[in-house]
């Protein structure tokens, strides 16, 4: 089936079986490799993705649902400007271990912070509890969100 | 790894498309948020001759209060129920339930109907919305129809909608002012079902109980079940009447021993939180 869709502000057309994952057609007939494919089941956030500006898990979603949306993924999540608050304050603070989590993070982690300014860190815990991180133990990725918060824009 | 079977996809463009549709099919199956429906077609648990994407509906969208009642379309996304604006105390009950839905992602992507059709027991919504007296209203070929959501139940996973029926909207009157309500789940891992999740409103007018519905979901029960408390109504409650509605809600305990527990902590835990949702709710009385 013919489907449209506008991924990382650049317009795709093209034909797609209609079992074709939302996941595996960015990674594979996209070949954008930086969303991730952990559980399967919806349970990890590996693969999450904005679709038409909030996230989603990619793996639970036919490409053919996506019809017609806007999808930013990890390789366009910083709008040109190298590495957005988030990705910057993660690096610095060496927050990540294998960093397998980490697209899906900074995807919930980033349109999280676009909605809430002051947030604590009960907020952020709840913000990625969709984004399960299997090497951190969660501390240093949580500080990481609220460092970057405090961050100007 | 997990991939769906092969499968043909039609997204109507309106109710009645759809219902021609699933009445065209021999083995149809609905989706609209797809986040149960696609993992189980990923488990390869169905091999549906067509699957039918409802979740972009008009005529299944929007949230309205009119004349003191909710109108809540089927394809209406958990995070709609959230960011909404209403506040009374029937709609605060739904979104705290809402907001016990997965995770942010997920709340992003399924919807209301979804969660009521489904009939997985620890769903989120349906012991709410049991509490809130919901009207569903089904629509198919023939006309529509209004079943009470106490009545939508038969079976774990299992609802009387017929094949060939789309459930269009969720109703139900805002209790209003005088109400309190109480939402609680209790699960052992996030994002596991619940073992147990109970909701409750109550009006106490003086010291007598005007009003009390409790309903309990979870995986210590078979359906999402409202415990009978007509026969409160104008009683100064007291540990005798607590005691009684206790005892009610663990006589509907579906106590197997099984991951989520062993049967006789389901039953604790189905009387704790009818305990606590009884207390929060009737109040200062006791
Ligand atoms: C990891 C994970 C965790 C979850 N945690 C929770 C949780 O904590 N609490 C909770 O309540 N749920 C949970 N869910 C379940 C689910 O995500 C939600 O219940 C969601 O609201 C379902 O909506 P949907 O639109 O995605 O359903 P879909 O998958 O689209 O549909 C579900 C079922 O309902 C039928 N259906 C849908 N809409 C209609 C309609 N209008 N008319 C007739 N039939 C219809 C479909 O045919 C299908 O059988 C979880 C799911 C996953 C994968
Ligand atoms: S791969 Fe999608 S949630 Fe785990
Ligand atoms: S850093 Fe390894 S899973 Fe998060």
């Amino acid at each position: 089936m013919k489907i449209k869709l506008n991924v990382n502000s650049e317009d795709y057309t093209g034909d797609v079986e209609p079992r074709l994952l939302l996941v595996d057609f960015l990674r594979d007939t996209l070949g954008l490799t930086g969303t991730h494919v952990g559980c399967e089941t919806g349970s990890c956030g590996s693969c999450t993705v904005l679709l038409d500006g909030r996230p989603v898990k990619s793996c639970l979603m036919l490409a053919a649902q996506a019809d017609g949306s806007r999808i930013i993924t990890i390789e366009g999540i910083s709008k040109g400007e190298g590495m957005n608050r988030v990705q910057k304050s993660i690096s610095e603070s060496k927050a990540l271990q294998c960093g397998f989590c980490a697209s899906g993070i900074v995807i919930a982690a980033t349109w999280f912070l676009e909605r809430n300014e002051n947030p604590n860190e009960s907020d952020v815990r709840e913000a990625l509890s969709g984004n399960i991180c299997r090497c951190t133990g969660y501390q240093p990725i949580v500080d990481a969100v609220l460092n970057a918060s405090k961050e100007v824009k | 790894m997990l991939y769906p079977p092969q499968i043909n996809y039609e997204r109507p463009e309106s109710i009645s498309e759809a219902l021609s549709l699933l009445n065209e099919h021999s083995r149809p199956f609905l989706i609209a948020g797809g986040t149960i429906g696609v993992l189980n077609l990923k488990r390869r648990a169905l091999s549906p001759d067509l699957v039918i994407d409802i979740g972009r509906l008009k005529e299944l969208k929007g949230i309205d209060f009119r004349d003191e009642k909710y109108r809540i379309g089927s394809a209406v996304k958990i995070y709609e129920i959230i960011d909404s604006e209403f506040n009374g105390p029937g709609f605060s009950l739904l979104k705290k339930a809402a907001s016990s839905v997965g995770d942010p992602l997920l709340r992003n992507m399924g919807t209301v109907g979804g969660n009521v059709c489904i009939g997985d027991p620890s769903n989120d919504l349906p012991p709410a919305l049991l509490a809130l007296g919901a009207e569903l209203n089904i629509v198919g070929k023939a006309g529509s129809r209004n079943l009470n959501i106490s009545s939508f139940y038969i079976g774990p996973y299992r609802n009387l909608l017929a094949k060939n029926e789309i459930l269009g909207s969720i109703n139900f009157a805002e209790p209003g002012k005088g109400y309190r309500w109480f939402y609680y789940k209790h699960y052992i891992r996030h994002l596991d079902h619940s073992v147990v999740n109970v909701a409750a409103l109550a009006k106490v007018e003086g010291k007598k109980i005007d009003d009390l519905r409790i309903a309990i979901g979870g995986m210590s029960v078979r359906v999402p079940t409202l415990i009978e408390t007509s026969w409160i109504k104008g009683i100064t409650a007291g540990q005798e009447e607590l005691q009684r509605v206790v005892k009610l809600a663990s006589e509907k305990c579906l106590c197997l021993d099984d991951r989520h527990g062993s049967a006789e902590y389901k039953k604790n835990m189905i009387e704790k939180v009818t305990q606590m949702a009884f207390l929060s709710v009737v109040g200062g009385v006791l």
